[in-house]
């Protein structure tokens, strides 16, 4: 299940648990609040990410190797395993959850609208049982593979919709002023916070002095990626129309393209889901790991099958449409996902400083 | 030990066991002999009589594996002359016998194994010791121009099915004392030598450690060919993916051998194989590294086109044209759908059609001889070609789309990597046509984590591309001029990684630019 990671590999699995579901949701969210201020807001999210990324280096320092669930049980023993490791464990899954039924929604809405969502659910559990099963090391692999292609098609589809662009849609550089900005910077903050994840990930990383530079500059690298495509995405179709579509992108793939090929939205889209299935494969991975450490399992592929099929239920479950997601992501995720990414890590490090262990 | 796990065994073993002695009695000897090659017709056995000493001796041999003029010029008229006392098995090594091959030998299995592979061998009364003389003579072919890998450029020689040949034409281009063969039998009743060949210094040792660890667990009666061992040490046993190179020419195999890799030579198989071995040896022709670099690297990066194409094409036609017609620019979309008007098959069932006539075809095109092979692409090309259009069965875009496909998967280098993508294209076919693009991606997402997860000795099949090694672009996407390939491809973790030193030849050539050289 484990392996050693090269830590470009673990920049691209950042890249990766991050990218492919905010590109799709986070442009319209934030336009919704910050209108032509999304960048200040993406830039705020971005500090957020960078202060979860510090807490989980901050941790890793003190105690190195051991990751958050492991830290918990030297803080607080066995208790504090169990309780931090099922709090992980939930969020995790849940959010996992979450993202197989935003994948199977876009999917069903964008290229295949008559077929049940159950059909994409499962098609993606076969691949993540798969993946998960091969291992860390795998996953490090086909992100090696996955990410030149995504970030190529990426730089292409920004080629293709930059002649529709008009610089003047992005003014007033600060839209509607600081009140939307931090309300629009609170959806993009539990994206970047993600990063905590990287907590399960550091002890597996080859090159060990390289840790500080791969978190911080896989941030970095995010929101830049992320800034360069909402200003293009803006300028193309305006704030206006980026917060009323539910996914702009999406609309605006198909825009642009006046060379031989028409409509390139649906290869587009499948490079997305390569994308979005290594997210969904991580996101797997990391709930399995963290139940297996919580109750200190010797092995954790008796996992993998009971894990991945309470996924596929909840996925299917846990909503009735796309509205409901994004009620969800709009309303509740955010502080849900914070307790875990932020509020965890920052309690475990001040609980440290004021016990003194080391 | 359970019955299944025996070892095989046949009646000979149970005659001569593995310590056995060679009788001293000639008489026992002889009935001893004569009982075990019973039947055999080719077997020869002569008793002879040294009348200076009166001993008698006996000589047995292959009929048809043994040179017999040699055998009576040099051992028979060699005896003659020797004086009384002089006949001993020690004489008779050192110098009697004018032959430089030979040895004396006690054991009595060894022997006979040593008569099997075609040498005489001759025995004193008396002395219980074998004198085996190497004067093996089998007709084999002559070494000869490559058949199935072709080249313009470059050397053209191509294996024999004769071990010792075969080395030697490797050593042939590799002269150095490093350069190993060991041997090895394997296949308990065959015999079959093998050899694996390596160059100490540059090969990993823990991978040579490796590849004899898994020969050496081979239990089989006979290896017939290099597929036999190929099958048994691969690492992943279940994949459609061959994970072992293999080729017939010895330049290919030196080139390997210099950058660290293993080869394993089969006694009577003109196919040598290649271990360790990862994705993107496949891509690579021999020709390539004949070939000026600036084209080799174009062919390169069209081989990778190549390959997506044959895997992909026929979904992607099903696919674009049930799911997303969209996509496809609306004057040639006219076209599609007016060449499939009155067509009665979906878009997937044409192309299952077509694509299995042409396997079938392709089948039929290889094994059949020369003469009638002609009649095979006349009635592929006109019958089911022209005729399958005009009857309005298929579409003619659909045979565009699989005659593309089919010239794309034979423009691949190494015929058994176009054998998987073939048989991969099925299942793709079939997830493009009930899935659409979400389907085809689905496959490749599969296959990837497959192709992630094989090994070939240690080495990960995707290595270059997956781990992304920066350094072997020049050989993976595009062949590198040979003043640039500095290291070894440190994809084979070679031991000894230094090709050349570095000459900082784009530094004189700015220097040159700027006049100051």
């Amino acid at each position: 299940m484990y392996g050693i990671i090269h830590y470009r590999q673990l920049i691209y699995l950042q890249f990766l648990v991050i990218l492919p579901t905010a590109l799709l949701f986070l442009p319209s969210l934030i336009a919704e609040q910050a209108k032509q201020g999304a960048w200040v807001s993406v830039l705020l999210a971005c500090l957020i990410g960078l202060i979860t990324a510090m807490l989980i280096l901050w941790l890793d320092k003190k105690f190195p190797n051991k990751n958050l669930i492991e830290i918990n049980e030297i803080l607080f023993g066995k208790i504090g395993r169990v309780v931090a490791g099922l709090l992980i464990t939930w969020t995790i899954v849940h959010t996992n959850s979450v993202i197989i039924r935003e994948f199977s929604e876009f999917m069903k809405l964008s290229i295949l609208p008559q077929t049940p969502i159950w059909m994409f659910v499962i098609i993606k559990l076969i691949i993540v049982i798969y993946a998960v099963h091969s291992g860390l090391e795998i996953i490090g692999r086909m992100a090696d593979f996955i990410t030149p292609i995504i970030l190529l098609s990426i730089l292409v589809f920004l080629l293709f919709i930059a002649q529709n662009a008009d610089g003047l849609n992005l003014l007033p550089l600060f839209g509607t002023g600081a009140k939307g900005i931090l309300k629009g910077s609170i959806i993009p903050s539990t994206w970047f916070s993600e990063i905590f994840l990287a907590s399960f990930l550091l002890p597996h990383i080859k090159q060990k002095n390289k840790k500080t530079f791969s978190l911080i500059f896989s941030m970095l690298f995010i929101t830049v990626v992320l800034l360069i495509i909402f200003t293009i995405v803006m300028a193309v179709i305006g704030v206006e129309l980026t917060a009323r579509l539910s996914l702009p992108i999406f609309i605006s793939s198909s825009l642009g393209t006046t060379l031989f090929f028409e409509h390139l939205d649906i290869v587009f889209v499948s490079v997305w889901i390569l994308g979005a299935t290594i997210k969904i494969i991580i996101f797997s991975y990391l709930g399995i790991i963290s139940l297996g450490q919580t109750f200190k399992m010797k092995n954790e592929k008796h996992l993998i099958l009971p894990l991945c099929l309470l996924m596929g239920i909840l996925s299917i479950s846990l909503f009735s449409n796309q509205m409901d997601i994004l009620h969800y992501i709009k309303n509740t995720f955010p502080y849900h996902f914070f307790i875990v990414s932020l509020a965890l890590p920052a309690l475990s490090l001040s609980v440290s400083y004021i016990r003194r262990t080391k | 030990m359970s019955k299944k796990n025996q070892p095989v065994q046949l009646p000979y073993e149970e005659i001569i066991k593995e310590d056995d002695v060679i009788p001293k009695e000639i008489d026992v000897l002889e009935k001893i002999l004569r009982d075990l090659f019973h039947n055999c017709s080719d077997f020869r056995l002569k008793r002879f009589k040294h009348f200076k000493s009166n001993t008698e001796y006996l000589l047995a041999w292959m009929d048809g594996m043994s040179d017999k003029t040699a055998m009576r010029e040099h051992v028979v008229e060699g005896i003659i002359n020797v004086e009384k006392d002089m006949l001993t098995n020690s004489n008779l090594t050192d110098g009697v016998i004018p032959i430089i091959d030979i040895k004396r030998e006690k054991n009595f299995k060894k022997t006979i194994d040593e008569l099997m592979t075609g040498s005489p061998i001759l025995i004193l009364d008396g002395t219980g010791e074998a004198i085996i003389m190497g004067l093996i003579a089998i007709e084999s072919r002559n070494v000869t121009e490559s058949t199935n890998e072709n080249n313009v450029r470059g050397p053209k020689e191509a294996f024999t099915e004769t071990l010792r040949t075969n080395g030697a034409l490797i050593r042939k281009k590799i002269h150095t004392p490093n350069l190993k063969l060991e041997e090895k039998i394997v296949g308990k009743v065959t015999k079959t030598k093998i050899l694996i060949v390596y160059i100490d210094g540059i090969a990993n040792p823990s991978i040579i450690e490796e590849v004899k660890n898994r020969i050496n667990k081979i239990d089989i009666d006979s290896v017939l060919e290099s597929v036999y061992i190929e099958e048994f040490i691969e690492d992943n046993k279940f994949s459609v993916f061959p994970q072992i190179e293999h080729t017939e020419k010895p330049d290919k195999i030196a080139a390997a051998l210099l950058e660290g890799r293993i080869s394993i030579l089969v006694d009577g198989s003109p196919t040598v194989i290649i271990v360790p071995t990862v994705f993107a040896c496949f891509l690579q022709s021999a020709e390539d590294y004949y070939e000026r670099y600036i084209y080799t690297s174009f062919v390169r990066v069209l081989r990778f086109t190549y390959i997506n194409i044959s895997l992909l094409f026929p979904s992607i036609y099903i696919a674009t044209t049930t799911f997303h017609p969209e996509m496809i620019p609306t004057k040639l979309l006219l076209t599609i759908e007016a060449s499939r008007e009155g067509i009665p098959f979906p878009a997937f069932i044409e192309a299952l059609i077509m694509e299995v006539t042409f396997e079938v075809l392709r089948e039929a095109g290889v094994r059949l001889p020369r003469a009638i092979g002609q009649t095979i692409s006349i009635v592929g090309a006109l019958v089911i070609g022209q005729a399958a259009v005009q009857a309005g069965i298929v579409s003619p875009a659909m045979v565009i789309v699989v005659s593309t496909t089919a010239i794309a998967s034979f423009s691949i280098p190494a015929y058994n990597v176009s054998f998987a993508l073939r048989l991969l294209k099925f299942p793709i076919m079939f997830l493009a046509a009930s899935l659409g693009f979400y389907g085809i991606m689905s496959a490749l997402l599969i296959l990837l984590v497959h192709l992630c997860r094989l090994k070939s000795f240690g080495v990960p099949y995707l290595s270059g591309f997956a781990p992304f090694i920066a350094e072997e672009i020049k050989d993976t996407f595009f062949r590198g001029p040979w003043w640039w390939m500095y290291n070894r491809p440190r994809i084979f973790q070679p031991k000894q990684t230094k090709r050349q030193s570095v000459k900082k030849i784009l530094q004189n050539a700015y220097l040159k630019w700027l006049g100051e050289e």
